[in-house]
């Protein structure tokens, strides 16, 4: 990262120091976060659904799965 | 600068009774807010002086029979009308110079026919294309318009600034897949215009090409009301894929290649340079990181078919990988591609010099360039944005470039270079809009000095732009010819006057 | 289910037609105007109809930014706040939301700012056009809690509900008195399956609308549940009005410590005793059906799985319709405030649109899981003449397990 970020409950954040002065944060739990992930996951399938059919794969022997 | 007086005609309270009975009480708008919130578009926008930008009506018209009304109406009384479609365009097409009428086309959003097998649909310019997208889903069809304001652009305004899209190596643009228009002249006056005299027909060898002519004018020849567009078979298949590189030479050598080498399928193909990937990873939260060694990003696409995208997919990673790109996995090509048009111009993107957040606007700054071009105009551009965030901490921001194919059918020869810069808008005063219009000026003075067009994207009516584009770029005679068409058509100047120097046009 | 605090503490600091907008609001609302792209605007089913730009999330926070910088004036805002369905949709598009809002730990919350300037324009003394409309609900509603002993359980006439108070079943005013086959049908299959459960009588007034007059009032109200929920030991609420349900989830963990009461969805429960128990509905429902996903679970609290996977367990049922994401622009009309008393015209279009959709789609049938989505949609196919017939996917539930509604069922307990 380009910039320190804190690394929680399985998701990067922003450093809270870096929100304090010019635009501060609001009281948010981890599942208001994980609702908005989840939406922003329904949002990006759509949009490959959206403009063709099927999402390629790269080809064989290209990428290893993460295990 | 104009010597050019314009006298306009005010909006009084005859006027907007005039307007209620042509459109409805509900479609004549007067509220102060209502009307504020119409005096910008996607452009950075001069809040320390929004009354000056703030039409004095809007109206929405219904269909090309209103549209007739207003026109009429305010030629007779010459008032200033701006046309304003989605509101995002970032050529400012939609701001008014001169208050007056705006001219709201998002109601006129019927589709009128799908010809499914002549592969072509009319529709009303307030058309926004997911919806009109979702209409042709059912029928395994799309209209390929792919832009950063795709979810919220209607195609009016993508016709008044010559939309650029995405996926144009592939696809076209929008003056390749909009086959002709129905457009309302200052006069009152209907015509339709395309490739010929027909509204069907792509390619005529009939008459004058008054379709190109009506293209990209920002509303100041005419309002389009209707459009027939190309209807394109929905991909079988979409690839994005999303190469690391280490050194400039090497990913723009790598741009080159892929670009030329022939494939028919290439939808685009993109340089994200190393301002861009520390910029992304301010807030790279949705993806997986970029490691410290990716400096360089370089992307290409293909739609198609699958039996031509996937071997051509298999050529495509030869070529990176034989200057050294490392693919970054499906994960971050499906991931930012999807996102393409939403998460690169977040509010919070913006940085204080100390580090904070802040909020900024995004603001593309872009030009049309060839190929050769691109390293020199890289270099300046960042020197040139380099000086004012300097000079004015806090308030700009180099938020990195984005190199894009831009000719459309073929991924060679034409792309767009931008240079995005954050905007902190809310602490626009005289002194720092006025730097912001220097910068401008540098950015599309280093275009023309490089023989590149002042913009693809962003347009060149912008104060900062327009006069650089017109005098420079446009000075081989176009421009002379421009003022010519102007003069003729609204003889008034009541179509969206100021923009493009087109004022000059009024001086005797 | 998990509750989902999202809170702004600068919204306690009212505004006014007296006073200059807060800086904090200066920045909330420059914050949706820097992004410029007006996704939020598009998405919008209010918008899909009148076209006016003003009423969107983008058009509400720009017309604030416009009123700090002199160019517009507080008390002439609210017409234009009338035209919001409270149903979430533009807070998930926005790209600060979307895209940043995890991260960043602030996103934008549209239907909170809604309902912050209805309140302060009442306090204002501004006049809300066609107010008097939601007031003489609400006052139904608070008439309601005098007498609620009675009607909030005459839905369950003839079903005795023996179970205790650990798992509450939760039926607000509106369910109680005009969706009452949800609960009846419901109860009769927890019945079949055994599921011991108590019925909460006294809900108070959970109206959304409330939040758009008096968020004292509504935190009155909801107080006084949590404080009731705890002495009567409830430990699973389970309510059948999403409406209901997004206000547990979002709106009580604002004000309230709901630790240890757990708050599900009817058709959550319903899909999980059926998987706990192993039960197949024996009856086959055949039939292609449209769906339409209530907003409340599909853009407030993004659950939206459990009704589609309900009737997933129907032998013979089909879903025909499109994904929950392409439904984000979708919406009944009703609203998930007081959007259908203010326009009822244009409540009306949206649902034709939406009724129009369904019966492209080759079907009569239109499944929703939410009562006010159905009597809109009853309604909507009344005046329209759309023949497709809303159906609740508890009443097809209750179909697939032999149940009826106007039969009895055994004793629960």
């Amino acid at each position: 990262m380009a910039e320190d970020v804190i690394y929680k409950y399985g998701h990067l954040e922003i450093l809270p120091t870096r929100m304090e002065e010019y635009i501060k944060q609001q009281e948010m739990n981890e599942a208001e976060r994980e609702r908005i992930a989840k939406a922003r996951n329904m949002h990006l399938d759509w949009y490959h659904r959206h403009f063709a059919y099927e999402v390629l794969e790269p080809p064989v022997g290209e990428w290893e799965p993460k295990a | 600068m104009t010597t050019a007086v314009m006298e306009y005609g005010a909006v009084t309270d005859e006027v907007i009774d005039d307007l209620r009975r042509l459109l409805g009480e509900e479609n004549v708008l007067t509220d102060l807010h209502e009307r504020a919130m119409r005096a910008y578009s996607c452009a950075p926008a001069p809040l320390h002086r929004w009354q000056d930008q703030t039409p004095d009506v809007v109206v929405l018209p219904g269909s090309t029979e209103d549209v007739v009304g207003i026109l009429k109406l305010a030629n007779e009384k010459r008032i200033p009308v701006t046309p304003r479609g989605g509101g995002s365009g970032l050529a400012d097409g939609a701001m008014p110079l001169h208050r007056g009428i705006c001219v709201d086309i998002k109601r006129m959003n019927e589709i009128f026919e799908i010809d499914e097998e002549n592969m072509c649909a009319t529709v009303g310019t307030g058309i926004n294309m997911p919806k009109l997208n979702e209409v042709l889903e059912p029928l395994g069809k799309i209209f390929p318009d792919d832009l950063a304001g795709y979810a919220n652009a209607m195609l009016g305004g993508r016709i008044g600034c010559g939309g650029w899209t995405l996926i144009g190596a592939r696809f076209g643009h929008i003056p390749d897949t909009v086959i002709s228009m129905e457009c309302v002249l200052p006069d009152g006056q209907v015509i339709w215009v395309g490739g010929g005299g027909t509204k069907k027909v792509r390619k005529s060898s009939s008459g004058y090409r008054l379709k190109d002519l009506f293209m990209q004018h920002q509303g100041t020849l005419c309002i389009v009301t209707r459009a027939v567009i190309e209807l394109y078979p929905k991909s079988e298949v979409e690839f994005a894929g999303y190469f690391a590189f280490d050194n400039w030479d090497d990913a723009y050598q790598a741009l080159y290649d892929v670009t030329t080498r022939g494939f028919g399928n290439l939808s685009s193909a993109m340089i994200f340079d190393d301002y861009k990937i520390d910029f992304l990873r301010r807030d790279d939260e949705a993806f997986i990181p970029l490691g410290r060694d990716v400096r360089f990003v370089v992307l290409f696409t293909m739609y198609g078919l699958k039996c031509e995208v996937e071997p051509a997919v298999k050529e495509g990673f030869r070529i990176m990988k034989k200057l050294g790109g490392r693919y970054l996995g499906p994960e971050q090509g499906e991931g930012d591609w999807a996102s393409r048009h939403d998460r690169y111009h977040l509010s919070y993107h913006g940085r204080t010099p100390d580090g904070q957040a802040t909020l900024m606007s995004w603001h593309c700054e872009d030009t049309a360039a060839y190929h050769t071009a691109l390293p020199v105009l890289r270099e300046q551009f960042h020197e040139i944005v380099g000086r004012y965030v300097q000079q004015y901490p806090g308030v700009f921001d180099d938020w990195g470039i984005f190199i894009y194919t831009s000719n459309p059918f073929k991924g060679w020869g034409d792309y767009l270079i931008e240079i995005d810069v954050g905007i902190a808008e809310l602490q626009y005063n005289d002194e720092t809009w006025a730097a912001w219009i220097r910068m401008k000026r540098e950015i599309a003075q280093a275009a023309v000095d490089m023989e590149c067009s002042v913009s693809i994207c962003h347009g060149s009516c912008r104060e900062g732009d327009d006069d650089i584009a017109m005098h420079g770029e446009m000075a081989n005679g176009s421009f002379e010819i421009m003022k010519k068409i102007k003069r003729m058509i609204d003889p008034n100047n009541i179509m969206n006057p100021g923009k493009y120097c087109l004022d000059e046009a009024y001086e005797d | 289910m998990t509750y989902q605090l999202s809170k702004k503490d600068f919204y306690a600091e009212p505004l006014s037609k007296t006073k200059a907008i807060d800086e904090e609001f200066v920045k909330e609302a420059y914050l949706v105007f820097a992004c410029r792209h007006k996704f939020c605007r598009d998405i919008c089913p209010n918008f899909d109809i009148t076209r006016n730009e003003a009423h969107s999330s983008y058009g509400f926070h720009t017309a604030i930014l416009a009123i700090s910088r002199g160019v517009g004036e507080f008390d002439k805002l609210i017409d234009n706040f009338t035209y919001c369905l409270e149903c979430g949709a533009c807070e998930l598009r926005c790209p600060n939301t979307s895209m940043g809002g995890d991260f960043y730990r602030r996103s934008t919350t549209t239907v909170d700012l809604v309902r912050k300037i209805r309140r302060d324009s009442l306090a204002d003394g501004t006049e809300i056009p066609n107010w008097p409309a939601v007031k003489e609900y609400l006052d139904e509603h608070r008439g309601f809690v005098a007498t609620q002993d009675e009607l909030v359980t005459r839905w369950a006439e003839g079903i005795k509900i023996a179970g205790d108070m650990k798992t509450a079943l939760f039926v607000d005013f509106f369910t109680a008195t005009q969706g009452t086959e949800v609960p009846r049908l419901a109860a009769q299959i927890l019945a079949r399956l055994r599921v011991k459960f108590g019925v909460y009588t006294t809900p108070g007034v959970t109206a959304p609308e409330l939040l758009s007059e008096s968020d004292e009032e509504w935190k009155k109200y909801a107080g006084e549940n949590v404080e009731n929920f705890r002495k009567l030991g409830v430990e699973t609420l389970v309510v059948v009005n999403p409406h209901d349900y997004a206000l547990f989830v979002r709106e009580y963990p604002k004000w309230f410590d709901m630790d240890g009461i757990e708050t599900v969805f009817i058709t959550d429960f319903l899909l999980g005793k059926m998987k706990e128990k192993g039960v197949t509905p024996p009856v086959a429902v055949e039939g292609r059906f449209a769906y339409h996903d209530p907003c409340t679970l599909n853009t407030l609290v993004v659950e939206a799985e459990s009704p589609r996977d309900l009737v997933g367990l129907v032998p013979g049922a089909e879903i025909v319709d499109v994904q929950p994401a392409n439904q984000w622009s979708y919406c009944c009309g009703n609203g998930n405030g007081p959007y259908r008393k203010l326009h009822p015209d244009i409540a009306y279009r949206i649902g034709q649109k939406r009724l129009r959709a369904a019966a492209d789609l080759g079907v009569d049938t239109l499944l929703v899981a939410c009562p006010h989505c159905k009597d809109q949609f009853t309604d909507v196919k009344a005046k329209s003449g759309i023949q497709v017939e809303p159906v609740h996917v508890v009443e097809l539930l209750a179909r697939s397990m032999g149940i009826e509604w106007e039969t009895t069922s055994p004793t629960i307990g």
